[in-house]
């Protein structure tokens, strides 16, 4: 069973629900089994990213999750446990979840995700999956969370290895961003999963 | 050009820049640089004044500011400060004497009695990302740096080419150096950025916008 049996429990997966309606952002540390999460890291540390820059909006990597008989990822849609990630899913967010496309991201050195009037997200729910063993803040890349209705209001999800965020953009003032990553993250890759309900 | 004779432009500025002649030919040049009107203007404030300028900025606050575009630390803007020195400062940018000359260096008709003066303090790993400047009004961007760099601190002002209306590479890079004044004229297509500081050092500038009528 690749995500953490914890959180297929109902009693668990109640407490999810109360927390992403009250806060909007829920995090679930160690989401995956141990096995299946080194198996992610591996597979994602040898994909062909590509780098993409304008410099006005980004600068990053990315990448395509390869089909199913290449990675044993349970974000594809052809992994045997894919049905069981969308009902967990659709058992948190209380509503049916059909299918969800991940992309994944590699962030370092000069690297960043503004926000922009011309691409402004529809409101929606974000899931983010980290799948960076080791990161340290000070070398910035943190995924950001503003509302343009409470200027000076920012959330900052934390890095951190096997980590699932959910979060609910409930308008579009609110939208997300990727700091700048400092001269600190060279040599350094932050790799996440990023899907969108 | 009888904005040269005004008491204030006298007694702050470097002689060569009260030289009709050479002010003309910086006129020139700025309207020929690229990849957007800009100009440096060395040792631009008698030293006495520069080096004065720079003890007293530490007295100011400081505050941090941080957005997905930038990190860097910023004083409010100088119009209010109690420090003698820098409302002196202000009070020399904000004459109609100086206005006039950057009108005239610029090329630009801007507003006698508006400003914007702040001071900026950049450290390690602060920057400033890609962007034009353009908000109502602002007609030309200003900076006077207070501290030397070499191209290995970083801290660099890049002046973007465009391409297709959109920022395309680094065209020019202004390394601040002490007591040098520098603007560019904000348009649609003045892009640009203050590199990634790399190394401890402090980058000390007064900035801000003189704006157009």
């Amino acid at each position: 069973m690749p995500i953490n049996p914890v959180y297929l429990e109902k009693e668990m997966q109640e407490q999810i629900r109360k927390v992403l309606e009250k806060e909007k952002v829920a995090l679930l540390f160690d989401f995956l089994e141990e096995g299946t999460y080194l198996e992610i890291v591996q597979m994602l540390h040898t994909l062909p990213f590509t780098h993409e820059k304008e410099p006005l909006t980004h600068s990053f990597s990315r990448a395509v999750l390869p089909p199913t008989s290449q990675n044993k990822t349970i974000f594809s849609p052809l992994h045997p446990s894919w049905n069981e990630l969308l009902a967990f899913l659709s058992g948190v967010l209380n509503k049916k979840i059909k299918t969800i496309s991940f992309i994944p991201y590699s962030f370092t050195w000069k690297d960043y995700a503004l926000l922009h009037d011309e691409i402004l997200e529809k409101p929606g729910i974000d899931i983010i999956f980290d799948a960076t063993p080791h990161w340290d803040t000070a070398w910035g890349g943190a995924i950001t969370y503003s509302n343009a209705d409470v200027p000076g209001t920012v959330h900052r999800l934390p890095t951190g290895k096997n980590q699932l965020a959910i979060v609910i953009r409930a308008t579009s003032a609110e939208q997300r961003f990727v700091q700048y990553l400092n001269h600190y993250a060279e040599g350094k890759k932050k790799i996440f999963l990023l899907g969108k309900v | 050009m009888n904005f040269l004779n005004d008491p204030q432009l006298q007694r702050w500025l470097n002689q060569n820049y009260l030289n009709p002649k050479l002010l003309s030919k910086y006129a020139s040049q700025c309207h020929r640089n690229r990849p957007f009107p800009h100009l440096v203007l060395p040792n631009f404030l008698k030293e006495e004044f520069a080096d004065d300028l720079l003890l007293a900025l530490p007295e100011e606050k400081f505050e941090l500011k941080q957005a997905d575009l930038f990190q860097f630390k910023q004083t409010a803007d100088l119009v209010s400060t109690e420090i003698p020195l820098l409302k002196e400062f202000h009070t020399l940018l904000s004459s109609s004497a100086f206005i006039t000359l950057i009108s005239f260096l610029s090329s630009s008709v801007l507003k006698l009695d508006k400003i914007n003066l702040s001071a900026s303090l950049y450290e390690d790993s602060d920057h400033l990302l890609c962007h034009d400047d353009v908000l109502e009004g602002r007609k030309v961007a200003f900076f006077y740096y207070l501290s030397n760099l070499e191209l290995e601190d970083g801290g660099a002002l890049s002046l973007f080419s465009t391409s297709r209306a959109k920022p395309d590479k680094v065209d020019c890079k202004i390394l601040p150096k002490f007591n040098t004044f520098a603007f560019f004229v904000v348009s649609r297509r003045s892009f640009h950025q203050v590199e990634e500081m790399l190394t401890n050092k402090q980058r000390y500038a007064l900035s801000g916008w003189f704006h157009a009528n």
